[in-house]
């Protein structure tokens, strides 16, 4: 048998516990907005600059070398992934890690010489 | 006999009141302790959306090359027009963002920047004359 002040001072202290994770996520800032703008300027200037021209013939090197240099430069990992008819053909990861949850990620079409393919940018902090 | 419950009443009395009083400090500090940082918390969030817009607004219009063709200007989101960024009227934003300082930097995209003590600073990525660059907009 749970007397009555057991299940009184369980209350409160149920009470106390949430009263903190409330305290704790009330200073979290939503960063999303920011990330996914970031994601898209990666996705924009990799297409300015472009690095898919030659894609066939080493586009991709110059490509992995951007991406190490934005990556370092904004904090963020970045991972891409190029898709030919579904299937990954290409993938590259700025850090040796895999994507966490919760990842912002955009997708452009790009159309080469020979096919078209889906280019899938993923950007994730580290932990 | 009567005197020895009268003095045991007293005693759970004052324990219960203590235990109340305690109760009602830690509530009334705790409920203080989150107004304080849910009010710090709005005015960072409302920092960094205006840090969010500023950038977004350069990174797009503000501070990029724009063919103008008479009538309608082509925008060249993404690269950046120096002479154009240069020209952005700080003052003018630091006074409709009602904020203290706005400072506009682009840096090749390696570059290390320091963070400077109490701005809050956002990066985008551009290029500018062909090379890749980081825009770097910080609020006071």
């Amino acid at each position: 048998m749970i007397s009555f002040e057991t299940v009184f001072s369980l209350l409160i202290f149920l009470l106390l516990i949430q009263s903190l994770v409330i305290t704790q996520n009330a200073n979290q800032i939503d960063t999303t907005l920011y990330e996914y703008q970031l994601v898209n300027d990666i996705a924009e200037t990799i297409e300015k600059t472009n690095c898919y021209d030659n894609y066939l013939t080493g586009g991709m090197i110059a490509r992995n070398n951007h991406l190490n240099d934005i990556s370092q430069g904004i904090g963020y990992c970045i991972k891409v992934e190029d898709k030919s008819f579904g299937i990954i053909t290409n993938e590259y990861n700025t850090c040796n890690q895999e994507p966490i949850n919760n990842v912002i990620s955009t997708e452009r079409h790009v159309p080469l010489t020979v096919n078209v393919i889906n280019v899938k940018y993923i950007i994730w902090q580290e932990r | 006999m009567e005197t020895q419950y009268n003095g045991q009443i007293s005693i759970d009395l004052t324990v219960a009141v203590l235990g109340i009083i305690i109760m009602v400090v830690i509530g009334l500090t705790l409920t203080n302790n989150i107004s304080t940082r849910a009010e710090l918390t709005k005015d960072n969030t409302v920092q960094h959306y205006r840090l969010i817009s500023m950038a977004d607004y350069i990174v797009k219009y503000g501070g990029v090359k724009i063919d103008d063709t008479g009538l309608n200007d082509i925008v060249y989101h993404h690269e950046f027009d120096t002479n154009k960024l240069n020209a952005i009227d700080k003052s003018y934003y630091i006074n409709l963002m009602n904020i203290d300082d706005l400072t506009i930097n682009l840096y090749p995209i390696n570059y290390n920047v320091q963070a400077h003590e109490n701005y809050s600073c956002i990066t985008r990525v551009g290029i500018e004359a062909g090379n890749l660059k980081k825009l770097v907009v910080c609020i006071k």
